[in-house]
């Protein structure tokens, strides 16, 4: 009697029987190694363009974050520096300062010259910052009285060692640390 | 080396274990893979790509299951890939008609026949009815998975099945093995 079962049952079984009847070529798997070797090559290259690009990104914005704060700094550090000798020349008063303000700066090219003499202010203090001190004290009227016979405040801004600075006040202080400026003025001073 | 060492080797890239792996696997996975292709260079290719898959993706193997189940669904799942590329480019499954379509599928149980033979006769069936039987009768799925994994209907699924196990025996009738029935 022939038993009858399900051709695809009858195929599953020969399957079942025979797991391990047919082999591969060999060289299949060099090629799965060949694939391997080129896959590593290829994660290894996007690994050093991802490492080189974000070495690249944060060396770029680190020297020009740099460059931009060490000018900040150097602004901030001129402004500081400015400010001590400003701080050190007015003790108690130096919040009515306006700032300091070079010779050159007053002097804008094309308009009419600054000059103390042009502008009127209640007082005008001319200081010593060696010595911290107030070495004359005018107002107005005195400023130009003297003026016609003693030293001339306007040449003392030729000095790179003289500055002027406005006060809030209306006052301008004349700082410098020219001995020969200095001199001068004690001297006129005395024949006063 | 036990194979929960080899699979540990295998996660850290260990190219002597990825080798001693294929070799463990190489038939039972080869075999897989030509039951589902057109040919064995298809089905070496298939094998090819299942092994680059199983090398890259072991990390996430989970041990939910067999080790083995999971590689060989890796390349059921090659074999899937491979039948959509080439149903974009053709439709074999149109021109493939079978007369008798309600006609017996029950064979001899003793009829003598090789397994390269019958690997003929699979690898000869239109691609979609070669999917379905292999899936459904060699690799137990449901024609509910089946419809979802081929993105056809259930009930084309089953008619599949049936075509493919008609032209089975055609083939066997074909080339006498049914008269040899011992």
């Amino acid at each position: 009697m022939k038993n009858k079962i399900d051709i695809g049952v009858f195929v599953k079984r020969i399957f079942n029987k025979n797991t391990n009847a047919i082999q591969p070529d060999e060289k299949v798997f060099e090629r799965i190694q060949l694939s391997l070797d080129k896959q590593e090559r290829k994660k290894r290259i996007l690994f050093f363009w991802i490492a080189f690009s974000v070495i690249l990104i944060s060396t770029s914005s680190y020297l020009i974050w740099g460059n931009f704060s060490s000018k900040l700094q150097s602004e901030n550090k001129t402004q500081k520096d400015e400010s001590q000798v400003v701080y050190s020349a007015t003790e108690g008063s130096s919040d009515e300062l306006i700032g300091p303000l070079q010779y050159s700066d007053m002097k804008p090219s094309g308009e009419d010259e600054f000059s103390p003499y042009n502008s009127t202010f209640y007082h005008y203090y001319i200081i010593d910052t060696t010595q911290q001190n107030v070495i004359n004290r005018m107002t107005n009227e005195e400023r130009i009285k003297s003026n016609e016979v003693n030293y001339d405040i306007d040449k003392l801004f030729e000095q790179k060692t003289t500055y002027y600075y406005y006060r809030s006040s209306g006052d301008l202080r004349i700082e410098t640390t020219d001995k020969k400026v200095i001199d001068s003025i004690m001297s006129s001073k005395n024949n006063d | 080396m036990s194979i929960e060492e080899l699979i540990v080797a295998c996660k850290k890239n260990d190219r002597e274990a990825q080798k001693m792996l294929y070799r463990s696997y190489k038939d039972t996975l080869y075999l897989q893979s030509l039951k589902y292709s057109k040919c064995p260079e298809e089905a070496e290719d298939i094998l090819h790509d299942a092994f680059i898959t199983i090398f890259s993706k072991i990390k996430s193997y989970s041990k939910k299951g067999s080790f083995e189940g999971w590689m060989k669904r890796i390349v059921i799942n090659k074999s899937i890939d491979n039948y959509k590329k080439r149903k974009n480019l053709t439709n074999d499954l149109k021109e493939h008609f079978l007369k008798n379509v309600e006609a017996d599928v029950e064979v001899s149980e003793n009829i003598n026949i090789s397994l390269n033979k019958v690997l003929e006769y699979i690898q000869e069936l239109p691609d979609q009815y070669r999917l379905v039987f292999n899936l459904y009768q060699l690799d137990g799925y449901s024609h509910k998975e089946i419809a979802k994994m081929l993105s056809i209907s259930e009930s084309t699924s089953k008619s599949n099945f049936h075509r493919a196990k008609l032209s089975l025996k055609e083939k066997l009738q074909k080339d006498k093995y049914l008269n040899l029935e011992k």
